[in-house]
């Protein structure tokens, strides 16, 4: 069963959700613990103003008790300034520390205890004393009541030490944790984007890379299925590449198609026009020939030839060979075959007929490196020109003894050249035998070539005729041939006819005989 | 794609140029002219001692692979050709256009 695919949209909709949540939640627990250490900082500083303001509030009862104890001893009105001023900064310090607000429920009544010992000691000792330095209360008197606000400031001093102590604590405290909740929503953010950039790789540049390398693959006519990505939006460009593909597979398979037909086209075509040079019927003065052209299979090559008459006299013969294979490589074929015809037509020599069409291939780009020969015999005398642009050496005899013609030039198309006109005799009962290489290189057992020596083992048969030696290299080769056959196979042989005796002493060709 | 070319025709790449070792025929004369094609603008040696048989397709990859070779300034000079590989290049007339050390014997 496969699994209904879930969009991108929505996943990304959904990790874009989270992502925001985690960092509000980041920010939130942030702010509540920066708000958090600041009042800890606060409530510290309140803490830290009382404790000053207890300290002074010590020193301005100090300075009371001084000046009455100097108006005591001096009786000048002007030592008790300092009894003043402690008076009124005392008041001041009271109402200050009853506005702290520090959380400290024993403040008030500390205060409250001081307030009121340092008030009876003003109605007892330093008013008394103000009004009357003679008559004042006796010392032990006077430092005994002081005594008692020493006691109640010192209990004021213990409970505002006490929460200061506690305020500091606390304010610590909230700091580090104010650091912790930082760090942890850093880690999360981090966490969260890491998370993204996996989900972001899995979802969509890795998919978008399997599609890319799929859709770079159909070059090279690799069409592997891609696999199922569970998400919408990738399944329809992956729909859309499976669909190429196939469209692809089915163009490739009917251009294969096409070509096969053009390919068994082009054969046919070869092979038909090559087998109309068989029908010339009879050729002239007994002369006999024939030839087969065995396509290749599964390839188009450039083997082609043409046998005829110039004149009633003259036979000629063109084969060529181009080393390229298809279509193209046959068509080229068969118009170089018409140009060396018509080169001959013209009366030009072999070898000036391979000059020419050198010439005219040099200014086509598209032509290929190309084996050719042209021949003409003149049927009376047997005479024999040739010229061979690098192909396979013509052979001359009567199956017993050959002779060979070399190439009398290089392969057209490599380089300019010269081919020079070679001219032999084709003694009576002789034939020539021209072929292409498909014939000696045809693949047989172990990778062995048929090879020369086979060749002229089954031209033996020459002697009993073209059509027997044709059919007898063509069982052989065939006996010997393992696989496919790679290149077209092409043999003519013309033979010349053999004298006969028609009186003792005398002897005439065959086909000049008497009736 | 067959790898049949592969099987018939081993490149070994040398200090000099290549070493070659099978046939050069229809199925590997490919695979001599990718492995030639990028090669032009050098001075390469090719040993061809292992080399029993070239068609004209291989015949082909080596003239144009001279040509190019020439246009680029590079040069391609074919080493320790065996018999049938000499009595190839004899037939097609390119012994003296290719640039052929014959094996010492």
């Amino acid at each position: 069963m496969v699994p209904t695919p879930t969009t991108l949209r929505g996943r990304v909709a959904a990790v874009l959700i989270a992502f925001v949540a985690v960092m509000v939640l980041a920010a939130a627990a942030s702010t509540i613990a920066f708000r958090s250490w600041s009042d800890s900082l606060d409530d510290r500083g309140e803490s830290r103003n009382a404790a000053r303001e207890v300290a002074d509030l010590r020193l301005a009862y100090s300075d009371q008790e001084t000046g009455v104890r100097g108006y005591q001893l001096s009786g000048e009105p002007d030592t008790l300034a300092p009894y003043h001023d402690g008076s009124a900064r005392a008041q001041q310090l009271l109402a200050a520390l009853r506005q702290r607000d520090l959380g400290e429920t024993d403040l008030i009544p500390c205060i409250d205890a001081v307030d009121e010992a340092a008030a009876t000691w003003r109605t007892a000792i330093a008013v008394e004393t103000i009004d009357d330095p003679d008559a004042a209360p006796p010392t032990d008197e006077a430092i005994a009541s002081f005594g008692r606000v020493r006691e109640a400031l010192d209990e004021l001093e213990r409970v505002v030490s006490a929460d200061l102590a506690g305020e500091v604590d606390r304010a610590e405290r909230q700091r580090a944790l104010t650091i912790a909740v930082l760090i942890a929503g850093l880690a999360s953010a981090l966490l969260c984007t890491a998370l993204v950039t996996v989900l972001f790789r899995r979802w969509v540049l890795v998919p978008l890379a399997t599609i890319s390398r799929s859709a770079r693959r159909l070059g090279a006519d690799d069409t592997a299925s891609l696999p199922d990505f569970g998400i919408a939006e990738l399944e329809d460009v992956a729909d859309a590449i499976r669909t190429m593909q196939a469209s692809l597979a089915q163009a490739r398979d009917r251009a294969v198609v096409a070509y096969e037909a053009l390919a068994q086209s082009a054969v046919l075509a070869l092979h038909v026009r090559s087998q109309l040079s068989n029908e010339l019927g009879e050729l002239p003065a007994g002369w006999q020939v024939d030839s087969m052209l065995e396509p290749a299979s599964g390839v188009v090559a450039g083997d082609c030839y043409d046998l005829g008459l110039l004149d009633p006299h003259t036979i000629y013969l063109v084969m060529v060979d181009v080393t390229g294979h298809g279509a193209v490589a046959a068509l080229d074929a068969l118009k170089a075959k018409s140009q060396l015809r018509a080169a001959l037509r013209s009366r030009l020599a072999p070898g000036a007929a391979l000059e020419w069409l050198a010439k005219e291939r040099a200014t086509d780009p598209e032509a290929d490196l190309m084996t050719a020969l042209v021949v003409r015999i003149d049927v009376e005398t047997g005479v024999c020109e040739y010229a061979n642009a690098g192909h396979p050496p013509m052979l001359i005899g009567d199956g017993s003894g050959v002779q060979s013609l070399e190439p009398t030039g290089p392969l057209i198309g490599a380089f300019e050249s010269t081919w020079a006109t070679r001219s032999t005799t084709i003694a009576p009962g002789d034939a020539l035998v021209a072929y292409t290489d498909g014939v000696t290189d045809t693949l047989g057992p172990d990778r062995e070539r048929f090879g020369d020596e086979r060749l002229l083992e089954s031209l033996q048969a020459v002697s009993r005729g073209p059509i027997e030696a044709v059919a007898a290299v063509r069982s052989a080769v065939e006996a010997f041939r393992v696989g496919a056959r790679a290149d077209d196979l092409t043999l003519v042989v013309i033979r010349r006819p053999p004298l006969v005796e028609s009186t003792p002493g005398e002897t005439v060709e065959i086909a000049t005989m008497p009736a | 794609m067959t790898d049949e070319g592969n099987e018939l025709l081993k490149v070994t790449p040398t200090d000099a140029g290549f070493d070659l070792t099978g046939e050069i025929d229809g199925h590997s004369s490919p695979q001599l002219e990718a492995v030639l094609a990028d090669v032009a603008d050098r001075h390469i040696a090719i040993d061809m001692s292992g080399i029993e048989f070239v068609d004209s397709s291989g015949l082909r990859v080596l003239v144009e692979a001279h040509q190019r070779a020439e246009e680029a300034g590079g040069s391609l000079t074919l080493i320790e050709i065996s018999q049938p590989v000499a009595r190839l290049l004899e037939l097609s007339g390119m012994n003296g256009y290719l640039r052929v050390k014959p094996a010492a014997e």
